[in-house]
């Protein structure tokens, strides 16, 4: 949890309550309360914990290049 | 024979994730896509737009342009299936198929001969279950169009240096994907001196066919000309175009353009809007963002050293426009940009399948993805996307067409603030004559068609509706009447101050009430 900004901690607080309490109503069906509400926000956490390895561009830009470079590179020295 | 069984069980996916319940998914109806629909009709009807213009070569909108081949195709279903969600969307359905279809040719054409079948069928089965390729074929949108239109050229570009009779063919559907989108304007001016000049030794050769090709280019431009001096050809631009001038535009230019590398964008989430993809999904699956970086890596070993550079330059040209446009990140104006980038992704899966000796290890891995890319996508698509959305496209307006039939003695105002195109929808659905739209949309062709501002205070009358803002000094002392509006649009106090009874109520499908209407009672205030 701490690795989460705090208005990432609101949305998905925002968003488990909303998914669980919201939608699980509407759609009254148990399975559908229990994905909404417990397995569906721990997987949106999961994907935005690891997709923030990537979020500064210098990062990704860097990576991208680096990885055709040494492709291109390897296919050249062949 | 087996390849061919593969394409057909390829297209036959992509068809399905492109039409199954293409009239409920996306709920309701948006201003561009009722816009468009409704000028279809009036085209099959009448020949004429909305407002009154006789096959105009670009569509008014409320303030807008549209470019015109969605609207001049969709009469066609239109015709078959009537005026519905599901006869509009088909058009964009059709041709998302068939961008499946023709993926799969271009990739036969750039990947080295002993690859090339099998990392066709990988490419377009990655467009055609990817979250980009199926949401913008489910939607009323141009950037559909124009991306198979340029992709048929870009084949035939390809096709052409062995064979220059293709050229021709190339310039002509380079020519209509201009006249598909604006973003295909842009690529296709930047794209064609590139590839000539990158291929010139191959195009010097024949020199009177590629001029001939280039007549037939600019005949296709010849429409472009009759706008461009009006101010309606750029008026989108200029809309939503990047602000500032000098060295401002450059560093907004270029951080636009960084953006559409993203990851977090790309791969897990692109936001929610109307023009991006549907809550918590990227433009590609998450897992997808393993075989990218693979790719990458690889994509040297499997493209044909011919394409190699150029298709590096073709990704750059793909996102001039959308980084020109103000937006942090528009997927609707960089459809080019993520069909290369889903043949990146390609050669990563088919690289990983390489590494993997084991067969039934290798299939059952791929399976379990398909089957989790699906699953994640119908969660986000086909149960939260319409939770989140359906205020802002206009879902109850459709049900509430249904309910003002059982008051067809009374004057309806209903109240457009917040959404212009709320009379539109009712007279699309109710194939309202399109000649009676030009009577009472008549004052909007005071202006020139063709006009770089334009007014977009439009009141639409269909029947016994008037969809514009309420007036209330005038429309509360109004005999018969019932005001239809949102929460915002009619006040408690209102309710209060004016005697308004109310008399029905939507609901929409979060279980909450979104519009209501109201009875005036002339005869207690207005006397």
């Amino acid at each position: 949890m701490t690795s989460f900004s705090a208005l990432e901690i609101d949305r998905n607080i925002t968003r488990q309550q909303y998914f669980g309490e919201g939608l699980g109503k509407i759609y009254g069906n148990r399975f559908g309360i229990y994905y909404f509400s417990k397995v569906y926000p721990r997987i949106i956490k999961l994907e935005t914990n690891f997709f923030e390895f990537f979020q500064s561009p210098i990062i990704y830009m860097s990576l991208f290049v680096l990885l055709v470079y040494f492709g291109l590179k390897k296919k050249y020295e062949k | 024979m087996k390849n061919k069984f593969a394409l057909l069980l390829i297209l036959t996916i992509a068809f399905v994730l492109r039409f199954y319940r293409l009239g409920d998914v996306p709920l309701g109806f948006h201003q561009d896509e009722i816009s468009q629909s409704y000028n279809s009709f009036s085209i099959l009807k009448t020949g004429h737009d909305r407002y009154g213009q006789f096959l105009p070569i670009l569509f008014r909108s409320f303030g807008s342009y549209q470019p015109p081949i969605y609207t001049y195709l969709t009469p066609i279903p239109i015709y078959f299936f009537g005026n519905t969600i599901f006869a509009a969307r088909s058009t964009s359905a059709f041709f998302g198929v068939l961008t499946v279809l023709i993926s799969y040719f271009i990739v036969k054409e750039l990947v080295k001969n002993r690859y090339k079948e099998s990392l066709a069928l990988l490419t377009s089965f990655v467009v055609a279950i990817s979250p980009w390729a199926i949401h913008f074929s489910r939607r009323v949108v141009e950037g559909n169009l124009g991306l198979f239109f340029f992709l048929l050229a870009f084949y035939f570009f390809l096709r052409s240096l062995n064979k220059i009779n293709y050229f021709f063919l190339a310039c002509l559907f380079l020519g209509i994907s201009t006249h598909a989108y604006y973003s295909e304007r842009l690529i296709a001016v930047i794209f064609l001196p590139i590839f000539l000049f990158y291929y010139r030794k191959c195009f010097l050769k024949y020199k009177k066919k590629v001029f001939c090709g280039l007549i037939i280019l600019g005949i296709t431009f010849i429409p472009h000309l009759v706008t461009i001096m009006s101010g309606a050809f750029t008026a989108r631009l200029d809309q939503v175009g990047t602000a500032g001038n000098g060295i401002l535009f450059f560093v907004e230019f270029v951080k636009h353009f960084i953006n559409y590398f993203s990851p977090e964008y790309l791969f897990s989430d692109a936001g929610n809007g109307l023009a991006r993809v549907s809550p918590n999904l990227g433009v590609f699956y998450n897992w997808m963002i393993a075989p990218f970086l693979i790719g990458l890596y690889f994509i040297g070993k499997f493209v044909e050293n011919n394409y190699l550079k150029f298709l590096g330059i073709f990704t750059i040209i793909c996102l001039i426009p959308a980084s020109l446009t103000g937006d942090i990140f528009y997927p609707l104006r960089a459809l080019e940009f993520f069909w290369l980038l889903s043949l990146v992704i390609s050669i990563g899966i088919f690289r990983l399948g390489e590494v993997v000796k084991y067969r039934l290890i290798k299939w059952t891995a791929f399976i379990i993805l398909i089957i989790y890319s699906l699953g994640s996508f119908y969660v986000s698509y086909f149960i939260l996307f319409q939770h989140e959305t359906t205020e802002n496209v206009g879902n109850t307006y459709i049900k509430l067409s249904n309910e003002l039939k059982n008051y067809k003695d009374y004057k309806i105002i209903l109240d457009s603030t917040r959404d212009p195109a709320v009379g539109l929808r009712i007279a699309y659905f109710r194939a309202y004559d399109p000649k009676k739209m030009w009577a009472s949309l008549k004052n909007q062709m005071e202006t020139p068609y063709y006009n770089s501002v334009v007014n977009n205070q439009e009141t639409y009358i269909v029947d016994n509706i008037e969809a514009r803002s309420i007036n209330w000094k005038v429309d509360r002392c109004s005999p018969k009447t019932i005001l239809v509006g949102d929460s915002l649009a009619v006040s408690t106090d209102q309710i209060r101050d004016h005697n308004l009874k109310k008399i029905f109520e939507i609901e929409g499908i979060n279980k909450n009430i979104v519009l209501f209407g109201y009875l005036t009672n002339p005869d207690k205030k207005c006397i």
